[in-house]
């Protein structure tokens, strides 16, 4: 028994202190990207809008990195920046207009979590569109967020095992109703899928349903849950399902579908005739940052014309400048979701319900049902 | 007045318990004051307040999920027990490269990183996964079997998977402690193999046992990633909900209050159960 | 030992590891699959997703970062753990309190750690970094794991040896040194490895007090979150290789320098 120990013994040791100095070793990796001389911005935002390549048009602009920690949500952002320490943490930060929109001006004149945005720096503030107005944060003369794209939420369906053309496929009914039963996937987000659950139901502007209308859609999913296949929250899996054909229909953000689509798998949106549900992100500067010049200068660049052009072939994501998509047919102008400017294609904006406490508990209720 | 082996005790622990403190308790303390605490729009509110508990007594969802939780805990503690236990007596039995060889092979697939392993179930159980496959090729199923994922039984092969380690290796070095001629003096006093199991093996390798038993069970009440990505829609756990809570939502109160109820009602019972299962003789020790 | 509990064994542990093998097989076979989804059917054989991984720097500073903070907290915490355990062994007021202790991170869930921790460095001020948020986040998750390893080992070990050196005239660091540490070098070496490997998986606190250097799990996690991911399977297959290579490379010195070892060798 001692030979035996000894060589395990001898073994693990030497596996730790090689681990050590291979490491080491390969240390010297990250260590050669920084660069003297250069400025490192911090920023909070969803990965994709950092990808390919979007990120030499970002990091050219600004001469610096960008480094982005993890995402997580829109509330989950204001949350971070409402946190001890969070007015400094970052340069930058994203999050949907309408979860932040309230909490950065903070009550009051003064009580700010953000910077006012010093809108010469910004010259690109220029072109953004009408649609988008109402997403500028602003009061009294200053403004302090900047809407930057439009995402929307869709079914996304296999095109080759569900007609395009079928009244259900163009509705929210495709990701309830019984028909494509055990190939429906749902997205785990409370606030979404009650949301396309109520627009389907009829409910216009869903974000003023009383706790009693969001326990009705409730009941209403829940019954329906026995047709879905699984509730998804990465977009690597649910594009997976979908690729896979575990599933046919799905509620489904937009860059799945534009990422499945890029490596070939016959996957597409409806334009579901109750509107898709649209989002719209914006960035603002915490109080506190380190480098306001650098972030400002961030913030111009994605509102070009460089940046807007490309945003879209990676994530699908809609910018807020309106000239955006200038190259394109108008029937590849559709497909990309243009429509929702000229309000060709019907969509509802997702404001924040006041109950959204409830509207979580409802989410809860559904899956445990 | 302390006497010498109570100093030099309370030194040896001095250095972990600290960290604790500052790592762990100091921030459940924290955790204490944001459940009572409540959140505006405006960020979160320090005047104290019920209401957070109010609102997950209201509700009966949240204990239908918790005790969801403790029935899927205990089973998959069970199924790891048993399926960890006899791999465990056959590695002990195991010397010199061939021991060092199938126990590195136990770690190796837990090196591949957890984001990776948690999306081999799909592609391995699925529709058009292997199984499947196979089985078709086989020609022992004309259709792909849809049983076979996003159920409660995928969860528990889920959590299986994941949390074997945790449960072979505690077993494995407290069998490996066992003086073998502990067995042959029960032959040798005529005792049957399963009754030398029961009477010298079971009880010298408890320490062991229980060990590998409270780390699965924990982990598996608090899991949720595995659990959602295996369940289907039948997937929430009481770990689902906090992770909502935090991350969709700004009511990090709300969320605390559900964190606190939870630990409190895991660690209690240990603390009660702990002493009458002798526990805390087990892993406190004191005699000789 | 009966050859027919023996056979049964074998037969036991050979069907158990191919259950924990199955997923890897299929990893290593979609990791050449020429296809979009990450699953089958197979539409042919490929090596671009080896290429994309192994052309992947961040992906390499990540697996770096991943290996030291793993090592550290490793060490931190099997250290830590060791002199709990040998702590509890001698009786001093407020004993009973230490298990419970040990237990808060375990019973935590991973996300509240997490908020917690981030608030918690907001308040004191500390900035977000590889060692000073990720690796305490780290240790304090892999603590009650190492104890909970360890303590079985270290609480069956024999006063009768402990007192036997101590009437030799040895002190109390040597016969740590000379008696204790001997025998629980299997257990230690055990949990050391034990905590490395739940370090190297951890990622749910991490992803709240990371700043710019990633671990391989949350860089992997951020790009399966928002964006499609099919070199995973090629990633999981490098990760698996790297590790197998390493170990088997240090068993194979651990051979030759056997002779050495067996001298330091005392009881078993």
């Amino acid at each position: 028994m001692a030979d035996d120990d000894i060589r395990a013994g001898g073994v693990l040791r030497r596996r730790d202190a090689l681990r050590l100095a291979g490491a080491a070793s390969l240390a010297g990796i990250p260590l050669c990207r920084a660069r003297a001389n250069e400025t490192d911005l911090q920023v909070l935002l969803p990965n994709v809008l950092v990808s390919g390549r979007l990120r030499p048009i970002l990091e050219g602009a600004v001469h610096g990195r960008i480094t982005d920690a993890p995402y997580q949500s829109g509330p989950d952002a204001i949350a971070r920046l409402m946190s001890p320490g969070g007015t400094s943490r970052f340069d930058l930060m994203f999050s949907l207009t309408d979860f932040a929109r309230i909490p950065i001006a903070g009550p009051r004149d003064g009580a700010e979590k953000v910077l006012a945005l010093d809108l010469t720096k910004i010259p690109n503030a220029a072109t953004i569109g009408e649609v988008f107005k109402p997403d500028i944060v602003a009061r009294g003369g200053k403004t302090y967020m900047l809407p930057i794209f439009m995402g929307y939420n869709s079914v996304l369906y296999n095109y080759e095992m569900v007609p395009e053309h079928d009244e259900l496929t163009q509705s929210w009914g495709a990701i309830f109703e019984d028909k494509y039963a055990g190939r429906i996937g749902w997205f785990e987000s409370a606030h979404q899928m009650i949301f396309a659950a109520a627009l389907y139901l009829g409910h216009v502007r869903p974000e003023t349903m009383s706790n009693a209308e969001v326990a009705e859609v409730g009941r209403f999913m829940a019954s329906k849950k026995k047709n879905v296949r699984t509730i998804w929250t990465s977009f690597a899996e649910g594009a997976n399902l979908l690729a896979t054909k575990e599933i046919v229909v799905t509620f489904g953000p937009i860059p799945v579908r534009v990422q499945l689509q890029l490596q070939g798998v016959p996957v597409t949106n409806a334009w579901v005739k109750e509107g898709v549900e649209s989002l719209v992100g914006g960035l603002f500067i915490p109080k506190d940052a380190t480098n306001p010049e650098q972030a400002h200068a961030l913030i111009n660049t994605i509102l070009g014309t460089e940046y807007a052009n490309a945003l879209p072939e990676v994530s699908g994501y809609l910018s807020a400048n309106v000239s955006a998509g200038g190259g394109l047919t108008e029937a590849q102008r559709m497909q990309a979701g243009y429509g929702i400017y000229t309000g060709q294609t019907k969509h509802a904006p997702m404001p924040l319900p006041p109950n959204l406490n409830t509207w979580v508990e409802t989410w809860a209720k559904i899956k445990s049902a | 007045m302390l006497t010498r082996q109570a100093r030099t005790g309370l030194l040896l622990v001095a250095p972990g318990i600290a960290w604790l403190v500052v790592f762990a308790i100091l921030p459940v303390g924290l955790l204490l004051c944001l459940s009572f605490w409540t959140t505006t729009i405006f960020g979160i509110e320090h005047d104290l307040t019920l209401d957070n508990y109010r609102t997950l007594m209201a509700d009966p969802v949240y204990a239908l999920i918790l005790l969801k939780t403790l029935r899927v805990s205990v089973i998959s503690t069970l199924l790891a027990l048993l399926t960890s236990y006899p791999l465990a007596m056959v590695l002990v039995r195991l010397r010199g490269r061939r021991r060092t060889a199938l126990l590195l092979l136990l770690f190796l697939p837990f090196w591949s990183s957890y984001v990776v392993r948690s999306y081999m179930w799909l592609p391995t159980l699925g529709r058009s996964g292997l199984v499947n496959q196979v089985l078709l090729h086989l020609g022992i199923t004309s259709q792909p079997l849809d049983w076979l994922l996003f159920n409660e039984g995928a969860v528990y092969v889920g959590l299986v998977y994941v949390y074997t380690l945790f449960m072979a290796l505690p077993i494995f070095l407290a069998l490996d402690r066992i003086d073998p001629t502990l067995m042959e003096a029960a032959r040798d006093l005529g005792a049957h193999p399963a009754g030398s199991f029961r009477r010298v093996i079971l009880p010298l390798s408890l320490p062991g046992v229980w060990s590998g038993c409270i780390m699965v069970f924990l982990l598996s009440i608090g899991a949720y990633v595995t659990p959602q990505l295996l369940g289907g829609t039948g997937g929430v756990m009481i770990g689902n909900i906090i992770a909502t809570q935090f991350l969709n939502t700004t009511d990090w109160p709300l969320g605390a209050a559900q964190s606190f109820t939870l630990m409190v009602l895991v660690v209690v019972p240990f603390a009660v159960a702990g002493r009458r299962l002798g526990l805390r003789q087990l892993f406190l020790g004191g005699e000789a | 030992m009966s050859t027919a509990w023996a056979r049964a064994g074998t037969c036991y542990a050979a069907l158990f590891y191919a259950f924990l093998y199955l997923p890897v097989a299929v990893l290593v076979v979609l990791s050449f699959n020429d296809s979009p989804a990450m699953g089958f059917p197979l539409l042919g054989v490929t090596t671009r997703w080896y290429g994309a991984v192994l052309a992947d720097r961040e992906l390499a500073a990540a697996l770096v970062n991943s290996l030291l903070v793993g090592a550290a907290s490793a060490t931190v915490a099997t250290a830590l753990a060791l002199l709990i355990g040998l702590g509890l062994r001698r009786e001093f007021p407020l004993k009973s309190l230490v298990f419970p202790v040990i237990l808060v991170p375990l019973v935590m869930p991973g996300i509240v750690s997490g908020v917690l921790l981030l608030v918690y460095a907001g308040l004191a001020g500390i900035k977000f970094g590889l060692w000073t948020t990720v690796l305490p986040a780290h240790v304090t998750w892999v603590l009650p794991f190492a104890f909970l390893t360890l303590q079985p080992p270290v609480q069956r070990l024999d006063r009768a040896l402990e007192e036997a050196a101590m009437d030799l005239g040895a002190r109390p660091g040597q016969v740590f040194r000379t008696v204790m540490l001997p025998i629980l070098r299997p257990a230690m070496l055990a949990t050391l490895l034990f905590s490395f490997t739940i370090s190297f998986d951890e990622f749910v606190r991490t992803l709240f007090v990371i700043s710019s250097d990633r671990t391989v799990p949350t860089y992997l996690w951020v790009l399966i979150v928002e964006r499609t991911a099919p070199f995973l399977p090629a990633v999981g297959v490098v990760l698996m290789i790297l590790s197998m290579s390493i170990a088997t490379a240090g068993f194979l010195l651990g051979r030759r320098n056997s002779g050495t070892a067996q001298q330091e060798w005392s009881h078993g």
